[in-house]
């Protein structure tokens, strides 16, 4: 079936239409924020990424699902966060065996898929006129007339960007068990984080409590985390208003690390603002400058929003910048409390790879950091091995 | 870290002549790398024997010493430029080994010269078996169990080191003679025997196999800070077992999964970590299909064919980062060239598939071992990039410019019996022609698992190839009502318009029609290394079939543009010089006011990096793909003369279409190439012409014999680089030749002429089509029989009389004005006493521009692109008929691969065989001579001996060049029959044995032993015509090559090697700059 996808501003492109609604014709079959991703492999990893959440993401490397999703059969059952995908060319034949076909995935999250689309045009429209909302629909039999693109513009704005979003973070307490000996407890607070966080945190061999974002502080003080992550996730900071509360201080009582979202709350927490970019940050490949020693990280992003440095308060250090645009990337907050000097640390992206990457890299040197700092009676866990993946199976 | 201080002066190294394994990439890698330090206001040197490189160009470098590769070279120019640092790793292997070398000689240090990028330590640790091995158990990387085994007694260690399934590999035999993959125990055993016995030192490694895995390689740049980006990942199509030069490749890979990535990724910054590598490095990778496992294959610590591919690939100049950082700048200062507005730390992105296909010289070695190994074989390769593998891959076919496609026939072959038996062997054989197979074997209905496990392919590339065959099916049997829609999908897959014209049995042109009629035309889409992420500046492109094209005109520029054809793969007979002469014709265009097109798909060449022209088009050389940019672009013309005969073979076609051919008319280029008219043309110019005839059948070719006299010069006709070309000297060869050529040349003419012995010599001539002006006549050292471009070239020409000398330059200009040459030709000539005869006419540039550009100064490509745009030779102030004697004498010798390509005879003859050039400057002949025989590694270290066997009819002339090696304290070593000759005239010689002699229990030392003990440094076999591979000469020029001891075949170039040996070294070392003076403006 031939499909359309079409922007706010009425730029559209055709292709063909699969998943989703199949057989539903005349209206949309998915809206949202019509974002891209530069990453050339890795699609499992990014389609279970829960940050994607109202999204219709656009796949810039043409060829989708060459390899299937790998897995030992439990890749079946994996959710898929985008509201539809759009790309160049996506393998329907055979894939090699204990892999799944991505449509078979695909459509069983009913996420609909728009394929043989120009998506370099589309991305380099998106570059130069900003993300925006986009509808995915079937091409009706009468095809695109102004009257019908005209009525697709109207699906796309009606709706907030908060409003298509499904909500992805924890609602309740959770406790996580490591397969070794647990060290104790820690937490994260949960805004939609990606599975591979909570395994390679596991992996340290901390009992893990995954909080939901409005837990209050005395609730989560309670629990006794050595350490407390906030995740990434979709959306804006504000939209988590509660979050920001308890977040508020709480590096006074226990050592914070944020990373994605989580370091957009903890900024907010901190009293800094936080600004839309210009052009937003979409692939695994944005160079940051890791300031203290000049070594350039690179690193996986999906954000339009950074924390604005014109407003972060006295005490707060801006720790990394972005190699290309020079947009905080992230921050950490000294002082003294409880025998630390370094209260709490936060970036606003992925180690390139993943998530593992972030915890074994980033999390593992802030918590070393700690434990240099003369921490007592804190423990330093196992650095979790990157490169043993991020695989929704795993 | 900003730049380093005290670096003002710096050598680089170049790699010398191009060989199988080492070509053009090395100039792509070394002119960006002397680009970089001159904008950085540091003084360049540079050491490169290669004339044909655009980095040995007179205003690449500051000073440029075309010279020898050698310690002493480096020591001199050490001494005469006082250089502060050192760049090592733009040379390929070979500079990368002289580097070595001049650190273990302690040089660097007395010198106070300062190795700039990757350090020499890390250049170890990346070169030495055991170190490598050593690093990489340190930092954690699995390396492939392997042993080096010296007897049988080590049979049982190796076993339990390594284990079967495993590779065999003797020590020092030619191709991997006597080695081979092992199953179990017992082929272990009686492998290992064979391989010591086929092994000149009794040496065998023994190594796990990694058959049938895939091979990944990743290319890695760090900086001195400690920063490293992955600038390309790619794939080989081919599983491990296939020389990665000798694979198809893909970027970026596309079989790893996100979580087998990144376990390789980590893998290969963790290596460029634990190496200190400065600079960039390919790092190759083995991976188990569906696990994790992964071996580490090999490391190469410096710029190479890979990172080259990988420029192209994603528009990433690794080679002038590298550079930037060896002169201490990190990763996060240099800025990006491409978009300017990234650094050079945003690790590249790509949204389209670039794939390479190498290009094999079977065409002229049919005698080789075309399987496929460990081995490279190839001498050149082709990329494509389209938006899917599929694409790419159809390009890539196209880009090969080969006249078979390699699909091959159409129709319905399931039916002719014992074909699917055929197939399948053709499967297995895992040569050249598999990929040609591979669409035979899905066309038949052969499943792609089926292929997959025949090949070792992974099924992945198969299933999608099997995606092509379908869509050809659908082509075959669409009807008008689906015709478009198929069309549109055949395209899509990237199926040229004359494969599809082939499937409807139609004409190109008709296909052509039919798209442009059902409105389905390519767009063209920017390499901008970020996927489209950033604005990018760099206007790179290539075409697919998509909606929306990104290669606006280049209205904005108000100049007149013109199309530059560039000359596809490296192969012999069509080089790295025809990539020089686009390159100059880009510069010379831009330098007349005009913006610069070219269109190439040699992704190792300068002519393809991206700020060569105003605009790159990275797209097959083929009629279809050049008219899809012309009309976009709408040129005011296009220029052929400078790609070599793939771009002047479009001619015919492009004027057909109505695209205005710049330069020498298509008339005048039919004169050229269609004999009997240009005969007519010498006869009407009263010049000379060697007698012959074209022929079509044999009977009129013995007819034609009868009449001209045997022996003849057989050739077929549209020829590239002599191509089928032999000297017959009775009636049972001619037939023999008329037979194979008619097989494959069916329809067209075959040439006889008559076989003049005397010398040859060469003009490249300017021309605007009234007067001309000869820059220089060049010189064959070997006389007619050897194809020019396997002889000794010699400038100023001392055989040749000035009468005949004046003949050559009057007979240039009148064929360059009844031609109306506008722009270049080059004519080739027999000298015999004061006779003149002309060969032919090549209305391009040709292989000998660079040398002769290189010797007199005269800027030819600049001054004929001018002529070819319509300017005269007055205006550029030349009012000669020929350009002065240069002041120095200047060589230019040919330089054969030939251990790279076992099975193939090394000896000279009609049919060119060599793959580069080396040249050499002196005060006389002889002394220019001398350098470029030092630089084939003649001179090595150690007592000089030479080799001799010399058929009867030419022993008196090698008295002479005995002599002259004797008297210059040589140990002559001679067969029987030889040696007897010179010891009745008073030349002591040490007798050998031939091989057939020791095989029938003669006793003494064989030639086997004084070959492979390094007692010879050179082999001088003359032999006689008509001997066969099984006979000794043939055994004794291969084991020679398969040492790389140069074989010296013909005696005219004995007698020039005993002259250069018997006359000394020259004065030292002279740069470039200081040779040139006669100067154009």
């Amino acid at each position: 079936m031939r499909g359309v996808l079409c922007l706010e501003d009425g730029f559209h492109l055709e292709g063909e239409l699969r998943g989703g609604r199949a057989g539903v014709t005349g209206t949309a079959w998915t809206v949202g924020e019509v974002v891209f991703t530069t990453g050339m492999t890795g699609y499992e990893d990014i389609l279970t990424d829960p940050s994607y959440s109202g999204q219709i993401l656009v796949f810039s490397f043409p060829m989708l699902g060459n390899y299937g999703v790998p897995g030992d059969g439990n890749a079946r059952s994996v959710r898929v966060y985008p509201k539809g995908v759009v790309t160049r060319d996506l393998w329907e034949g055979p894939v090699g065996e204990g892999s799944i076909p991505l449509t078979e995935i695909l459509d069983n999250n009913h996420c609909p898929v728009l394929t043989g689309v120009d998506t370099r045009s589309l991305v380099i429209h998106l570059r130069e006129h900003g993300t925006q909302k986009g509808v995915i629909a079937p091409v009706p039999d009468t095809g695109l007339t102004d009257d019908f693109i005209g009525s697709l513009i109207r699906d796309a704005t009606l709706l907030d960007l908060k409003d298509l979003r499904e909500d992805v973070a924890a609602r309740e307490l959770t406790w996580l068990e490591p397969s070794k000996t647990p060290l104790g407890p820690c937490a994260l607070m949960d805004f939609g984080a990606k599975p591979g966080l909570k395994r390679a945190l596991l992996d340290m061999g901390f009992r893990l409590a995954v909080l939901p974002p409005g837990m209050p502080r005395e609730d989560v003080l309670a629990l006794e985390p050595a350490f407390v992550v906030l995740s990434g996730g979709p959306g804006s900071p504000d939209e988590h208003p509660k979050a920001i509360e308890t977040v508020r201080g709480l590096w006074d009582k226990v050592p914070v690390y944020g990373i994605g979202l989580g370091h957009l709350v903890m900024a907010r927490a901190a009293g800094a603002g936080v600004v839309r970019l210009k052009c937003g940050h979409y692939g695994a490949n944005h160079p940051v400058k890791e300031l203290a020693t000049g070594k350039v990280l690179i690193t996986s992003q999906n954000h339009a929003l950074a924390v604005d440095a014109g407003t972060l308060p006295p005490g707060i250090e801006v720790t990394h910048r972005n190699a290309n645009d020079g947009t905080v990337e992230g921050i950490r907050i000294s002082g003294m409390s409880a025998g630390r000097s370094i209260l709490a640390a936060s970036v606003q992206f992925e180690l390139q790879g993943s998530s593992y990457e972030t915890v074994s890299g980033g999390l593992w040197s802030f918590l070393r950091e700690l434990r240099i700092q003369g921490n007592p009676g804190f423990t330093l866990p196992a650095q979790p091995l990157p490169g043993k993946g991020d695989a929704v199976h795993a | 870290m900003p730049r380093l201080k005290g670096i003002k002066r710096v050598l680089v190294l170049g790699s010398g002549p191009i060989v199988i394994g080492q070509a053009a990439e090395f100039d792509y890698s070394g002119t960006q790398a002397c680009k970089a330090l001159k904008e950085e206001g540091i003084e360049v040197c540079l050491l490169n024997p290669n004339p044909a490189t655009i980095m040995t160009d007179a205003d690449m470098a500051d000073r440029t010493y075309i010279e020898p590769l050698t310690v002493e070279s480096v020591c001199q120019v050490f001494e005469k430029e006082r250089p502060d640092g050192l760049i090592a790793t733009m040379g390929g292997q070979a500079g990368l080994n002289l580097a070595v070398k001049l650190a273990e000689a302690g040089l660097l240090e007395e010198y106070g010269v300062r190795v700039l990028g990757t350090d020499v330590a890390a250049i170890r640790k990346g070169e030495d078996r055991d170190l490598f091995r050593e690093t990489m158990r340190e930092i954690g990387q699995p390396v492939p169990p392997s042993m080096i085994v010296t007897g049988m007694d080590q049979a049982e260690e190796a076993l339990r080191v390594v284990g079967v399934p495993c590779v065999i590999r003797p020590a020092y035999t030619l191709g991997g003679t006597g080695g081979g993959f092992v199953n179990n125990i017992e082929e272990f055993k009686a492998s290992l025997e064979r391989g010591l016995l086929a092994s000149p030192v009794h040496e065998v490694l023994v190594e796990a196999s990694l058959y049938g895995q895939k091979e990944i390689e990743f290319e890695v740049i760090r900086d001195s800070a400690g920063n490293a980006i992955i600038v390309c990942s790619m794939e080989n199509i081919d599983p491990m077992g296939i020389h990665t030069g000798d694979s198809i490749v893909v970027a970026p890979t596309l079989t790893l999964s996100g979580r087998e990535h990144q376990m390789l990724r980590r893998a290969a910054l963790d290596i460029v970590h634990g190496l200190g590598i400065c600079g960039a490095c390919n790092v190759q990778m083995a991976l188990k299909p569906a696990s994790s496992e992964y071996y580490v294959i090999e490391v190469n610590p410096r710029v190479s064919r890979s990172s080259a591919l990988a420029s192209k690939a994603t528009g990433y100049p690794i080679a002038r980062v590298a550079t930037k950082i060896a002169l201490g700048y990190n990763l996060d200062e240099i800025v990006n060239e491409v978009t300017k507005k990234t650094m050079a730390c945003n690790e590249p992105v790509i949204d389209y598939v670039a794939l390479k296909l190498p290009r094999w010289p079977w065409d002229k070695f049919s005698e080789g071992q075309k399987t496929l190994g460990l081995q490279m074989k190839s001498t050149g390769e082709v990329m494509a990039i389209g938006r899917t593998f599929q694409e790419a891959l159809g390009k890539g076919i196209s880009s090969l410019d080969q006249k078979n496609e390699l699909w091959g026939r159409i129709g319905r072959l399931e039916d002719t019996p014992g074909y699917r038996e055929q197939v399948v062997k053709g499967l297995k054989a895992g040569d050249d022609t598999r990929l040609m197979w591979i669409f035979r074997a899905l066309a038949i209905g052969i499943a792609p698992s089926e292929v997959s496990s025949l090949t070792g392919i992974d099924k992945f590339f198969v299933e999608r190839i099997a995606t092509m065959v379908r869509v050809e099916k659908e082509l075959i049997n669409s009807g008008p009502s689906d015709r478009a829609s198929v069309l549109r999908r055949a395209k899509e897959l990237g199926l040229s318009d004359r494969r599809i014209a082939a499937l409807w049995g139609v004409t190109e042109q008709d296909v052509r029609e039919a798209r442009e009629a059902a409105r389905i035309r390519p767009v063209f889409k920017m390499v901008d290394t970020c996927a489209g992420e950033f604005e990018a500046e760099t206007p790179y492109y290539y075409s697919t079939y998509e909606s929306i094209t990104e290669a606006r005109p280049l209205d904005s520029d108000s100049r007149p543009k013109v199309v530059v054809l560039g000359g596809g793969p490296i192969r012999i007979g069509q080089g790295i010089e025809f990539d020089y002469c686009a390159v100059h014709a880009a510069w010379a265009l831009e330098r007349e006011g005009y913006a610069s097109i070219i269109i190439n798909n040699n992704p190792e060449t300068v002519s393809t990096d991206f700020n060569t022209a105003s605009r790159l088009y990275f797209e097959p050389l083929t009629f279809e793909h050049v008219m899809n940019v012309i009309d976009i672009e709408k040129p005011a013309g296009v220029l052929v003369g400078f790609g070599g005969q793939t771009a002047i073979n479009l001619v015919d076609s492009l004027t057909k279409a109505g695209v205005r051919v710049l330069g020498t008319g298509p008339d005048a280029i039919d004169i050229t190439e269609e004999r009997g008219r240009f005969i007519a043309l010498l006869h009407d110019l009263g010049i000379p012409a060697i007698q012959g005839t074209a022929v079509r059948t044999k009977e009129d070719a013995l007819r034609a014999s009868e009449i001209i006299g045997f022996p003849l010069v057989v050739r077929p006709s549209y020829v590239l680089g002599g191509r089928g070309m032999a000297i017959v000297y009775n009636r049972d060869e001619l037939v023999q030749f008329m037979d194979e050529a008619m097989g494959e040349n069916e329809g067209h003419d075959v040439l006889l002429d008559k076989y003049v012995l005397a010398v040859e010599a060469e003009v490249d001539v300017v021309s605007d089509g009234i007067s001309a002006f000869v820059p220089a006549i060049i010189e064959h050292v070997e006389r007619s029989g050897v194809h020019s471009g396997d002889s000794i070239a010699v400038i100023p020409s001392g055989r040749i009389s000035s009468k005949a000398k004046t003949k050559i330059v009057e007979y240039s200009l009148a064929l360059c004005r009844a031609l109306r040459v506008k722009g270049i030709a080059n004519i080739q000539f027999i000298v015999d006493g004061d006779t003149v005869y002309c060969l032919e006419v090549n209305p391009r540039a040709s292989r000998t521009v660079p040398f002769v550009t290189k010797v007199t100064g005269f800027p030819i490509i600049r001054v004929a692109t001018g002529l070819s745009l319509g300017r005269t030779l007055k205006s550029y102030g030349i009012t000669a008929k020929c350009g002065p004697d240069p002041v120095r004498y200047a060589v230019k010798m040919p330089v054969f691969s030939w251990s790279k390509i076992p099975g193939v005879d090394p000896i000279v003859g009609p049919e060119m065989k060599s793959t580069g050039e080396v040249m050499g400057f002196g005060d006389t002949e002889d002394h220019a001579m001398l350098k470029c025989f030092d630089t084939q590694g003649i001179f090595r270290a150690g007592p000089a001996g030479a080799l001799l066997t010399v058929a009867d009819r030419e022993k008196a002339q090698a008295v002479y060049v005995a002599e002259a090696l004797s008297r210059a304290g040589w140990t002559l070593y001679a067969t029987n029959g030889t040696a007897a000759y010179l010891e009745e005239h008073g030349i002591p010689a040490k007798r050998v044995l031939k091989f057939s002699e020791s095989d029938n229990g003669q006793r003494g030392q064989g030639i086997h032993e004084v070959i492979t003990q390094g007692k010879v440094q050179v082999v001088i076999n003359i032999f006689t015509k008509g001997e066969r591979a099984e006979r000794d000469g043939f055994k004794i020029r291969a084991l020679a090559s398969s040492r790389n001891i140069p074989v010296l075949t013909c005696m005219d170039t004995s007698l020039a090697f005993a002259k250069a040996v018997a006359s000394g070294a020259g004065a030292g070392l002279v740069a470039l700059q200081d040779v040139l003076s006669s100067r154009v403006s």
